[in-house]
């Protein structure tokens, strides 16, 4: 898949941020959760001006669970595609994850074992679910407080290996990266380095909080600093990148909420004019 | 086996290790394990927080320890959705008379508007229906009317202060 038509800064949509997002003067886009969206009747009213405005809506899915042992179901396919039509989508993104298994739903989103036999199943749904969906499909590095043992190998490893076997694009989200730096050692550098521009669909960043000695991707805590100095180097290597803020509780005030916006903004424009620079010479 | 088994067989044992506490497979840091299972069942209360406001209000600082109590010993094996999660978990309360008296007008709107399937999955209720109950605490008749359309008149008596 090339590049989405994706562009700018945007903003997780959620009712408690409609207003803000309403009056936001150009949204770059706007991501919607397949999953809070009512089942049947009509699409809310903020969401049906932003797309007058031509803001681009991305449906994003926690549900599906792409990485697990069985096929996606089809129903869920089948209810993930009316869902893109309903808000006009251009892009549905779900996650390098599975979500329940041998009959019970764990509620999140858990890690895949880095493994053959976990790639394998993994590409093979990631086909299934792009022959069932009418728009293209992302798919999302998850954060995770364990790792499966035994990995066959690294995690920049993991998402090159699905970008080579499906037309799937990433949606990196560099909070759930940072969440493995501190959490598994990831190499952070090796995953910026495998993700080509074409495709990479757009870029996640949250908040999230640090306990224990763990790090929580809890996008009910304030933006660090480490998410988003991924962000710039993930810029610095591919120049300007879509990317979005993602607030799913504990809302702030709409000051703070602007200035996480204006943060993550500074940082992608200090990235990018270090790559326009390099560009340059 | 096939890849498909192996994973679904590990997979599962890891769900049944984060749900209902059984031993962590072997390989994993069972620290962390615990710790990711602390994890989804702090997200799954804060969203039935998030859902019954006025159960959790009512519960106070007991509603964390109940829930997570409670959710032990209740997975999930549908669809998450806090507020079939929520009304599950009222109905444990009332189950041991610990519900608090305040919130059942909210339940009595919810199961006008509501059902849970043998399943546990939250279905809309259509066209008119009429909820009649008495209440654990204060004894008095209470009543919800789903009318067509939605809407939902209810009648519930004042708890008298004591």
């Amino acid at each position: 898949m090339t590049g989405l038509s994706l562009q700018g800064v945007g903003i997780g949509w959620r009712r408690e941020l409609a207003l803000f997002i309403d009056r936001l003067p150009s949204p770059g886009f706007v991501e919607v959760l397949a999953e809070h969206l009512p089942a049947s009747g009509a699409v809310p009213e903020p969401l049906l001006r932003l797309r007058e405005r031509g803001v681009p809506v991305v449906l994003h899915a926690v549900s599906l669970g792409l990485g697990s042992a069985e096929p996606p179901d089809p129903r869920r396919l089948d209810w993930l595609a009316r869902q893109a039509e309903r808000v006009g989508a251009i892009c549905i993104s779900e996650h390098l994850a599975f979500v329940r298994a041998g009959g019970l739903e764990s509620g999140h989103l858990l890690p895949l074992p880095r493994s053959e036999d976990a790639l394998d199943v993994l590409a093979e749904n990631v086909l299934r679910a792009q022959a069932a969906l009418p728009v293209p499909l992302a798919l999302e590095n998850v954060a995770s407080l364990f790792e499966w043992p035994d990995a066959a190998f690294s995690e920049a490893e993991l998402l090159a290996g699905v970008l080579s076997r499906t037309q799937a694009s990433l949606l990196l989200d560099v909070a759930n990266l940072h969440a493995h730096v501190l959490n598994h050692d990831t190499d952070a550098d090796a995953v910026l380095a495998c993700v080509p521009r074409e495709r990479l669909a757009y870029v996640h960043v949250a908040g999230g909080v640090q306990r224990d000695g763990l790090y929580h991707d809890t996008h009910a805590h304030p933006l660090h600093a480490g998410p988003l100095a991924l962000l710039e180097l993930l810029a610095e290597r591919l120049g300007p990148v879509p990317v979005m803020l993602e607030r799913d509780d504990r809302f702030p005030a709409e000051a703070e909420l602007a200035s996480e916006l204006s943060a993550v903004a500074t940082a992608l424009d200090r990235g990018a004019s270090r790559w326009r620079a390099e560009a340059r010479r | 086996m096939s890849a498909r088994e192996r994973l679904a067989q590990a997979q599962a044992e890891l769900v049944q290790a984060l749900g209902v506490g059984a031993p962590v497979p072997s390989g994993f840091d069972p620290a962390r394990v615990l710790a990711a299972a602390q994890s989804l069942i702090h997200k799954r209360r804060r969203g039935v927080e998030r859902a019954w406001p006025p159960l959790a209000a009512a519960l106070g600082t007991d509603f964390a320890v109940r829930f997570e109590h409670w959710a032990r010993t209740h997975p999930m094996a549908v669809e998450p959705d806090a507020l079939a999660d929520g009304r599950r978990f009222a109905a444990s309360l009332q189950q041991e008379g610990r519900l608090p008296a305040e919130v059942s007008g909210v339940l009595l709107d919810f199961d006008a508007r509501w059902r849970l399937t043998s399943e546990g999955e939250r279905a809309p209720r259509r066209g008119v229906w009429l909820v009649v109950r008495r209440d654990d605490t204060t004894r008095r008749l209470q009543v919800a009317l789903r009318l067509p359309g939605g809407r939902v008149w209810r009648w519930v008596p004042k708890v008298r202060a004591p």
